[in-house]
């Protein structure tokens, strides 16, 4: 007999003893119990209820095999389970008196002509006792894998020497087959269902409303915080249920561009005025972004609303005391004209100044000593403006300072300041004229915009870190590659942050040292983590440029995939290795060259392109208008990239 | 081998999510206490001692400081998570350790391991 496979019309004529010889040389499996339990664990079908697909086929292979007894078997760790039967009336047995337990141990088809000639079936309960079972046939359920989870066989009260006909036998182990396919579709579902249950718990833990569509755009779930906001019940906004929920002035604008995104993919992004369940309409920011399966075919869309109704009144409000300043500047009265006479220390000045310094107008007129006027500015302000005072009466120059005014109330007024001493012909100074100007109202808008900037830079840090908890809680439990994608993705996430932090609009107060956001202090942004410019591996030469967000977000990238390069295979990855960053402007080009030096020996280029490296190229070509060269020399990698003035400064 | 016990301090849930992976990730005897609200975070410390902290500062019903400013008085080592500016920390707390948002899962664990063990 040739190998396992056993044919039993054939086999089962030469008789029972050399079947069983047959069955005991078979090799070892290719799985373990253990294995085969969890494999068995995953389909979750143990004690599930009968189903009508499963009865069916039980029904059917009992008929084709003119069988009384027909059975799905899934073989357990101690019992088996049926997950359908004919003519048995139970619904499983203790493992010890399964035959198929015995049957799951080769491949193929297992037959027992005579169950009474076997001596491991002799003493069988189901044997000696009701219900005297004479006669078997199985043919396994296996995975994918080749892991038999039971069988599916018939039974018979008399023995069949000649087994089961050549078509029996086929239909038995194509219904088998039969079986795991549906057994397989019912895992398929319960872990889609798992996993729908799983973004739905993360997305109702988001602090946004989260939605998702259909490719075709029917909206098919949205999280509790759209619910809540719209006080609409669950479900009754899918579909284009939506609609209504926007302001009917916004709806056109807001379809033209779903439609778009639909039939081109992009992004879709629109602001508009959404309806909360109190009855307001709130202006509300809208975002999607399409998710692809493997083969870039959109699978969803998931989109966000966020409530920028607050962000909107504050700017509204700013505008608003825009407005008033200019307005308030053309009052008289927040303007005040003075002349020192430097000689005589006498400042004559008009009722607009007397009132900023709370002096009476008359006396004002009259002329009063510097002295006099002084105690009414801030005294952490005092020292700067009589340093400029001081500096402008002995070189004859402009003078200008900023300062706070104590009032008769208490209350303070910003004011700047404006004047010229004018010096005779021996260079004594005579005549010193200016003006004064209240600005308070532009310092508390410009408080509140620092105020907002702030807060914006707070949340869209928040974000990026809610962004990124949720890329790690996506890869858990998933691969170490997986992971250790996920822990890449945190990195260049991060690299972004740092880029949008470093060119975000910053107010007076917290803006980073360099006075315009420029190449070289985004470099040092984005380098410090890597902390070898203290160690003075990483020098920063030559021209330096300013650059704008746009460019920013490219060149962050690209810096970072250089740097994650370095540290793990270039110079950095040494004790002695350097980067030497330098910078030329030529005409209206700008040339980047980042440097390794020192580190381990290159062999030449690398064999594969990471998804970073095409990401960063990508960038410099499209985003940047530029080109980039790479120079593998053994001493180490020089990367040049070459960009157009005017690119970097968007 | 002493049972380690990390309280988190975060409004987030899904940040103190994160986090609470990071830490558990980060050594097999590791007990994670998640505090959502700062009253939470003081019921914690007051019916559990920790050994190290991790607290975010802004939080939706007020700061963190006074939190701080407990685990400073007990000695527990902890670092503050924070998307605002170091800047903003009060002066007695500024040698706090300060792992800056947005985070990598490397800084938390290095945090831990190389400044809040005792």
């Amino acid at each position: 007999m040739s190998g396992l496979k056993l044919s039993p019309a054939a086999d089962a004529a030469a008789g029972p003893a050399l079947l069983w010889a047959a069955c005991d040389a078979s090799l070892p499996p290719a799985w373990d119990e253990a294995r085969r339990l969890a494999a068995l664990d995953t389909y979750a079908i143990l004690d599930t209820p009968a189903e009508r697909a499963f009865d069916d086929v039980v029904k059917l292979v009992a008929s084709l095999c003119d069988a009384p007894v027909a059975v799905v078997s899934l073989v357990g760790g101690d019992r088996q389970f049926f997950k359908a039967e004919v003519g048995l009336g139970v619904r499983g047995t203790p493992v010890d008196m399964s035959i198929c337990a015995h049957a799951i141990l080769q491949s193929g088809l297992f037959v027992v002509p005579d169950t009474r000639l076997d001596p491991r079936f002799v003493n069988n309960p189901l044997v000696t006792g009701e219900p005297f079972l004479r006669f078997y046939a199985g043919a396994p359920l296996e995975t994918p894998d080749g892991v038999p989870l039971g069988t599916l066989c018939v039974l018979d009260y008399q023995p069949r020497p000649a087994g089961l006909t050549p078509a029996q036998e086929f239909a038995l182990t194509v219904l088998a087959r039969q079986v795991m396919t549906q057994l397989e579709l019912r895992r398929a579902l319960l872990q889609r269902e798992a996993s729908e249950r799983r973004f739905r718990q993360l997305a109702d833990a988001m602090p946004q409303m989260v939605w998702s569509a259909r490719p075709d755009g029917f909206h098919d779930y949205y999280n509790a915080r759209w619910y809540a906001h719209t006080g609409m019940a669950p479900g009754s906004t899918d579909g284009e249920g939506w609609d209504e929920m926007f302001h009917p002035e916004d709806r056109a604008e807001a379809w033209g561009r779903w439609r778009h995104s639909l039939a081109t993919g992009e992004p879709y992004e629109v602001e508009y005025r959404l309806r909360r369940a109190d009855g307001a309409y709130r202006w509300t920011l809208g975002r999607a972004m399409p998710s692809r399966d493997d083969a870039g075919r959109i699978e969803r869309w998931f989109g966000t609303c966020t409530d920028i109704e607050d962000i909107k009144r504050t700017e509204a409000a700013l505008r608003l005391s825009e407005e008033r300043l200019r307005l308030a500047l053309s009052a008289a009265e927040m303007v005040g004209t003075f002349v020192w006479d430097v000689a005589a220390d006498r400042i004559t000045a008009d009722a607009g100044y007397a009132r900023l310094f709370s002096v009476d107008p008359a006396r004002m007129a009259g002329g009063v000593p510097l002295g006099e006027l002084l105690p009414a500015i801030h005294p952490e302000d005092l020292p700067a403006v009589t340093a400029a005072i001081a500096g402008s009466v002995e070189s004859g120059g402009s003078y200008e300072a900023e300062y706070r005014l104590t009032q008769a109330d208490g209350s303070l007024r910003w004011v700047v300041a404006r004047g010229r001493c004018e010096h005779d012909a021996e260079g004594r100074p005579q005549r010193f004229p200016g003006v004064v100007v209240d600005i308070t109202e532009r310092k508390l808008a410009e408080e509140g915009q620092e105020l907002l900037a702030r807060e914006l830079s707070h949340r869209i840090k928040n974000i990026f870190t809610v962004v990124g908890g949720m890329v790690s809680l996506s890869a858990m439990g998933a691969s170490g590659e997986v992971r250790g994608f996920a822990g890449v993705l945190r990195k260049r996430l991060n690299a972004l942050a740092a880029a949008h932090e470093y060119v975000r609009p910053h107010g007076p107060d917290n803006r980073p040292a360099e006075v315009e956001t420029t190449l070289r202090g985004l470099l040092a942004a984005l380098l410090a983590p890597y902390g070898a410019a203290e160690a003075g591996r990483l020098q920063l030469e030559g021209d330096d440029v300013p650059i704008g967000v746009k460019a920013a977000t490219s060149l962050a990238l690209i810096l970072h995939e250089l740097a994650t390069n370095a540290a793990k295979y270039g110079a950095l990855s040494s004790s002695e290795g350097r980067v030497a960053i330098n910078g030329t402007r030529t005409g209206e080009r700008f040339a980047l060259v980042w440097q390794e030096r020192g580190g381990p020996g290159i062999e030449g280029p690398p064999e594969r392109r990471g998804f970073g490296t095409i990401l960063a190229e990508r960038g410099a070509i499209t985003q940047l208008g530029g080109s980039i060269h790479h120079d593998w020399a053994p001493e180490g990698l020089t990367l040049r990239l070459d960009v157009p003035l005017g690119r970097l400064a968007h | 081998m002493h049972m380690r016990r990390i309280l988190i301090v975060e409004d987030d849930p899904l940040v103190a999510l994160d986090l609470e992976g990071i830490v558990r990730a980060s050594g097999d005897e590791t007990q994670v206490a998640v505090a959502n609200t700062l009253v939470e975070a003081r019921n914690a410390l007051a019916a559990l001692a920790f050994d190290a902290a991790f607290l975010d500062i802004d939080m939706a019903d007020g700061k963190t400081f006074e939190v701080a400013a407990l685990l400073h008085a007990r000695g527990t080592p902890f670092a503050f998570v924070s998307g605002s500016r170091p800047e903003e920390v009060p002066a007695p707390l500024r040698h706090v350790p300060f792992v800056p948002k947005p985070y990598h899962p490397e800084d938390i664990e290095r945090t831990l391991r190389v400044r809040l063990s005792r």
